[in-house]
């Protein structure tokens, strides 16, 4: 029975798969078809080739676009990143605009008028470099805010520096024009953000003058080995008798208005600066005559130098030294200067108008001051300055007894940036007839 | 009168006597950048590429040098082991040229190409830039020592500081630890 099944199952199979094969070899498609197939096959292979290529061609067209883009970038970066600013570049690129100036307070607690808020100075520079070797500077300063016709005002518009600078060797300048005589340390460098203390010190105010400015040639240049020089030939000062005047060399400033050349000046400075951190300078200065040859300048009513019988005094030459040391290491720094004045003992004859002696002991005169100082971090730091000046150092007698003043003054500074400070300092200062002068003097200062 | 002339007389002598100095007196030097490159490659001046300041790095550069940097990128002569950078930064007015070799990630030689400020040339003397032999940088793109300063020429130090941190940073930006 189960044998009889399979032989049927077996029979069918069989006739199923004879009846597909019949049916297949029906349906065949003939060669003409086939061809036809091949045909459009071959067709759409050349579709596909063509497109294929172009794709490569778009391919090669980008890269050479991208090629040609990423030149363009790099001759366009190459005009932008020019390494040699000066050559080629456009006015605005080399002139300069910068400025500085400062705020102070004052409060000296012995003193009843003492109370006082003052911008003692605006200052506003411009420079312009014609070539890479010769260059103009100026500097035009406002003291005190303002100026007006009003005698009370105490303010004034002055030129601090105007020269032309040339580089007519490697390594060596002159430069004629109005400039700052090279002497001491604040006398060219004395932005508030580059010096301790809200006032400057003494010895560099009135023994040498700060900003003491003179109209000449100066030669400067550098020897090798960290030496450097300069030779200045000047303006001279200029002493008048004058109504009640002083004969302080600060007050002898001519300043480069109209000054008196019978008599020029001579200046030369060493400086040594061959150690990080150390700069040593020397320098002099010589004055053939300070009466000018004792003129009157009558053509603008000044009055020349008179003794106390009314004579004109001349051939009065003086000399001044100078010496300082600044030395840096990490936090630590010190600062310290020498300065005086050896002047013709003719000057203590000096008189007056009213022919009162004015004279006396003005032949020395010296200043010094010591500096120590300490950073804690690059925004904040203090000082301590022990200073004593002498105007009057060549006499004991009349106004030049016991002339010497001392003062001691400690403070902080705090940079706010590298060209923003404010500062704050208390001075103990005492002259030799023992009267004070202490205070308080807060000061903000900027540079750009 | 006779006072005035002899005076004169003795101011052109001096003026003369000064103009002849630099005839007289030895003088440093410094040197064009196709000599510094050719110095420090003993002749064989190698490929140069360029970084880019892109903005990923515009920041740190801004940090470093305490403002935009004015340029796109930088170029460099070298590979990544050791290479010579040429970098333009102003120190108080005027644009100061500085080049710097890196070995290793440290400071090989710093060297002033041009200097057109007046003061602070003492910058572009060995004395000076032998301070930065060996320099590294530590964290926050600062070098591992301090440098001693010039007196009156701060802002001229402080632009060859800064040079001599954005060259390390961008060397080490291009070096294989840092991809």
């Amino acid at each position: 029975m189960l044998v009889r099944k399979e032989i049927s199952l077996l029979i069918a199979v069989v006739c199923t798969v004879a009846g597909a094969s019949s049916f297949a070899a029906e349906n065949a498609p003939t060669v003409q078809e086939l061809w036809e197939i091949v045909q459009q096959q071959q067709v759409e292979l050349e579709a596909l080739k063509a497109e294929l290529e172009a794709s490569r061609n778009q391919t090669q067209s980008i890269e050479v676009q991208s090629f040609e883009n990423s030149q363009r970038l790099e001759l366009v970066a190459e005009v932008i990143d020019q390494p040699n600013r000066m050559s080629g570049s456009s006015w605005a690129d080399r002139t300069t605009i910068g400025g500085y100036g400062e705020m102070l307070y004052n409060d000296e607690t012995s003193s009843s008028s003492s109370k006082e808020l003052d911008v003692q100075r605006f200052v506003l520079f411009a420079s312009h470099a014609f070539t890479d070797n010769l260059r103009f500077f100026s500097e035009l300063e406002i003291e005190h805010s303002f100026i007006s016709d009003d005698a009370r005002a105490p303010g004034a518009v002055e030129l601090e520096q105007a020269y032309l600078e040339w580089d007519y060797a490697r390594n060596h300048s002159v430069l004629a024009g109005m400039h700052l005589v090279p002497m001491g340390i604040m006398n060219e460098t004395h932005e508030p953000n580059t010096f301790y203390g809200a006032e400057r010190n003494r010895t560099e105010s009135r023994i040498i003058p700060s900003t003491y400015r003179v109209n000449g040639i100066k030669f400067a240049g550098q020897l090798g080995m960290g030496f450097s020089y300069d030779l200045d030939i000047h303006e001279g000062l200029f002493f008048e008798s004058g109504n009640g005047s002083e004969l302080a060399i600060r007050d002898s400033r001519q300043s480069g208005a109209r000054a008196e050349m019978d008599n020029p000046a001579y200046t030369g400075r060493l400086r040594y600066t061959g150690i990080p951190g150390l700069e040593l300078g020397v320098s002099m200065q010589v004055q053939p005559d300070m009466t000018q040859s004792g003129s009157t300048r009558s053509n603008i009513g000044r009055d020349g130098v008179i003794d106390v019988f009314g004579n004109p005094v001349d051939n009065l030459g003086g000399t001044l030294t100078e010496a300082h040391m600044i030395y840096q290491s990490g936090a630590w720094g010190l600062t310290a200067l020498f300065a005086e004045w050896d002047i013709d003992s003719s000057i203590e004859s000096v008189a007056n108008n009213d022919l009162s002696n004015n004279g006396l002991g003005r032949d020395r005169q010296y200043g010094y001051y010591l500096e120590p100082s300490y950073q804690f971090n690059p925004k904040f730091g203090s000082f301590l300055r022990f200073e004593r000046t002498n105007e009057r150092a060549g006499s004991n007698l009349g106004d030049a007894h016991d002339s010497a003043t001392s003062r001691t003054i400690a403070g902080v500074n705090y940079w706010l940036n590298d060209n923003a400070v404010l500062k704050l300092d208390y001075q103990f200062e005492n002259d030799d007839k023992d009267r004070d002068l202490d205070g308080l003097n807060l000061g903000v200062g900027w540079q750009f | 009168m006779k006072k005035l002339k002899s005076s004169s007389i003795k101011s052109v002598l001096l003026l003369a006597a000064m103009a002849c100095l630099p005839i007289v007196l030895a003088s440093d030097d410094y040197i064009a950048p196709e000599e510094f490159l050719a110095r420090v490659f003993a002749g064989n001046l190698p490929a140069s590429d360029t970084v880019w300041i892109t903005a990923d790095k515009k920041e740190i550069v801004e940090n470093i040098l305490g403002h935009e940097p004015g340029y796109l990128r930088v170029r460099y002569w070298g590979d990544t082991q050791r290479s010579a950078w040429i970098v333009d930064e102003i120190g108080k007015t005027e644009p100061i040229t500085i080049g710097v070799v890196v070995n290793s990630q440290e400071i090989e030689e710093v060297k002033v190409l041009a200097f057109r400020e007046s003061r602070g040339w003492e910058i572009k003397h060995d004395f000076f830039t032998r301070q930065f032999s060996g320099a590294y940088m530590q964290d926050r793109q600062h070098l591992d020592r301090a440098i001693d300063g010039i007196s009156g020429a701060t802002l001229s130090v402080k632009a060859m500081t800064n040079v001599s941190r954005l060259v390390l940073y961008l060397a080490e930006s291009v070096s294989p630890a840092s991809s």
